[in-house]
């Protein structure tokens, strides 16, 4: 088993709130991603999972047991640094096989007791087998490379068996292809250890790729909790739905109009429908969000219900083109695929958002409606 | 600078590097040159310094050696290799060496010991520790002769608080030297306390972290993971308390000034006190022998040491 819960916790560190009434529940064998940019405290809550700070206030729960005030060694968990934490004077053997000296465990359900030499190098040489390591247990870290280094902190957490795995931005010293690499055999070794990992990080790809639910922080509150899918689709506010999604999601300012054929929002001269079934007072302010994928560029706009828009700057990914637009001064990106007619910049275009992907978002509170 | 200017500046280093003729090689040759003559200019003061203050005196030191002065300090005699062999195989050198060598084993251990526990102590990420740091640290600004001052007012036989501690008693020839020893430690040990610290301020959080996680105990860690990586420091400073420890002489002679009957004279006071012409040589080949045994010593420890203590990765 290896549930986690947080009960209303909040960490200060002197006046500073990293962590502000945090509450969560993070299931067994759950992928569960802390995304948020750097200092928003999701490192926090993660070293308090360890037991490597201390809660100022609320429970913390492994598998329904309290753990405020318990020793690290002895919450059975693992985690995965930054830097590694690699001990530079072991072997790559010694390093992995450091957490199973310590205390006694269970073997096989049995009584726990202490692993002779024998039982040791056997898992030893398991955790090396699954990641691929077996040609380096005789070398010093500073002998291998980041990649590999990696993989000697990812034998060294799983060797013991823990009931939850901690990773506080463990691929943010790779490359980029390593990185892509690194993320796959991350989710492979996860389906295969049936064991809840708890992942940190400031980049929403690997949130995206890796997570069955991401929890989005930012300045020490959770924001959002939700399958990729669902924070993506449906952000629960404004900072979410510019977080997620690159490029970021286009906000405008806008103002709900009557109309006839259902709600209907103004962006400067142009009325656009709302496509929602959610009840808006006219009149009302709010912040129009759109993906850029879901924004189309008519050459030959504006139309009627489409923004009229100058190009701005054209970008040729590849498979996609980013086209910025101006609409009044603001600035939008258009998603477009590279068969899409040409547009070069100085034309005059419309732009027309698919109604159907609109979100609406208070202006004040940035919450989202409906 | 103005944008005219830019090429202007470019230019001549293009034409350089596209002149693929003859004088190329000469060009680079006498750059050459004139490098290493900077290089060796550079060097000059490091040459004069040493010399004058370094290597002429140990020439002087063997010239001592070799030669006997008669008692008015003229009219050298040279009296040759079997003077050294006579004096480093006599008895006062002998005498002089074991009183040093227990000096050093009462001085270096405790005092290498007592450092790292107050830097282990002291590196901890609490309010006000900087003042402990501070206080811990301040020998290192103390000069020798406050140091035996003060701990002449402690152990005097006669005035002395802890005077009468027969351990240290400074009156007893059998506990003279473990009295000038606890002054020396005492002195010493803010320099291994600030360096030790500094090694353990360099060894990363997440390090110890990792063996909290890993199911390490506090003295596990300690053994496991701090000092290991702490070695290169702690042979550092092995070396340099020998060293000091064969050189100490100022708490000696503030202290006891050789005395009781000779018991604390280290080989560095025998050899002050040979100065006038009739036993200049005798110390001379002395402090041949002490130069001798600091060199070897060093150079057995880093050779030795140096293949089972890690450094860095």
């Amino acid at each position: 088993m290896g549930e986690v819960q947080f009960e209303n916790v909040t960490k200060r560190f002197g006046d500073v709130v990293a962590v502000d009434d945090l509450t969560l529940t993070i299931d067994d064998r759950e992928f569960l991603v802390l995304l948020g940019p750097s200092g928003c405290g999701k490192s926090t809550a993660l070293r308090m999972i360890a037991g490597l700070d201390e809660p100022s206030s609320g429970t913390i729960s492994l598998d329904g047991e309290i753990v405020n005030g318990i020793d690290p060694r002895d919450r059975d968990v693992a985690m995965v640094f930054q830097s590694y934490a690699l001990y530079p004077h072991m072997t790559v053997f010694k390093n992995i096989e450091a957490p199973l000296l310590g205390r006694p465990m269970s073997i096989d359900g049995g009584p726990e007791r202490k692993l002779d030499r024998a039982e040791r190098a056997e898992r030893v040489g398991e955790a090396a087998a699954t990641l691929g390591l077996e040609p380096f247990l005789d070398r010093k870290p500073g002998a291998l490379s980041g990649g590999q280094r990696q993989r000697v902190a990812l034998a060294r957490a799983i060797v013991r068996r823990p009931r939850v795995f901690l990773m506080d931005e463990p691929l943010s010293n790779l490359d980029a292809k390593l990185r892509t690499q690194t993320r796959l055999e991350l989710v492979d070794l996860w389906r295969r250890l049936q064991t809840t990992f708890v992942y940190v990080t400031h980049d929403q790809v690997e949130a995206m790729t890796m997570a069955t639910r991401i929890a989005i922080i930012v300045d020490g509150r959770l924001q959002q909790v939700g399958r990729p899918q669902d924070v993506y689709q449906r952000p629960a506010n404004l900072f979410v739905a510019r977080f997620i999604g690159s490029p970021p999601m286009n906000t405008v300012d806008a103002q709900v109009v009557p109309s006839e054929g259902g709600p209907a929002a103004a962006v400067g001269t142009t009325t656009i429908p709302l496509g929602t079934a959610t009840p808006l007072t006219a009149g009302k302010r709010i912040v129009l969000g759109v993906r850029p994928e879901h924004l189309h560029i008519d050459p030959n706009g504006p139309g009627p219900g489409q923004l009229e828009a100058v190009v701005r700057a054209v970008e040729l990914i590849g498979h996609e083109q980013h086209v910025v637009c101006d609409v009044d001064g603001t600035l939008l990106m258009v998603r477009e695929s590279s068969d899409a007619p040409a547009v070069d910049p100085g034309a005059t275009v419309g732009i027309a958002p698919d109604p159907a992907h609109l979100h609406l978002f208070d202006v004040d509170s940035g919450e989202r409606l409906g | 600078m103005s944008t005219a200017e830019a090429p202007a500046v470019a230019a001549p280093a293009l034409t350089d590097a596209d002149a693929d003729s003859a004088a190329a090689p000469r060009r680079r040759r006498s750059s050459r040159v004139k490098e290493a003559l900077f290089g060796y200019a550079l060097l000059v003061p490091a040459v004069v310094i040493l010399g004058v203050f370094a290597y002429y005196p140990l020439y002087r030191l063997v010239h001592f050696a070799l030669y006997r002065p008669n008692r008015f300090g003229r009219g050298e005699v040279y009296v040759g290799p079997s003077n050294i062999t006579r004096v480093l195989g006599g008895d006062e050198f002998k005498e002089g060496l074991w009183i040093t060598v227990k000096f050093l084993l009462y001085t270096v251990p405790t005092g290498l010991v007592l450092g790292v526990l107050l830097a282990l102590a002291a590196h901890r990420h609490l309010r006000g520790i900087k003042i402990f740091q501070g206080i811990f640290s301040s020998t290192v600004a103390t000069s020798v002769a406050v140091a035996s001052v003060v701990f002449f007012g402690l152990v005097n036989p006669k005035i002395g608080k802890f005077g009468q501690v027969g351990l240290i008693d400074l009156s007893k020839s059998s506990s003279a030297l473990r009295g000038v020893a606890l002054t020396s430690i005492w002195q010493n040990i803010g320099l291994t306390f600030v360096i030790v610290l500094a090694g353990l301020q360099a060894i990363p959080d997440q390090l110890r972290e990792a063996a909290q996680l890993d199911g390490f105990g506090a003295f596990r860690r300690l053994y496991k993971v701090t000092l290991p990586l702490l070695a290169p420091t702690l042979m550092f400073l092995l070396v340099v308390l020998m060293i000091f420890a064969f050189q100490a002489f100022a708490p000696i002679e503030f202290l006891t000034q050789g005395g009781p009957a000779g018991s604390t004279e280290t080989l560095v006071f025998k050899i002050f006190r040979r100065q006038d012409p009739g036993s200049i040589s005798e110390g001379a080949v002395m402090a041949l022998g002490l130069f001798g045994l600091t060199f070897v010593v060093t150079l057995l420890q880093l050779t030795i040491l140096n293949r089972r203590v890690h450094y860095g990765d």
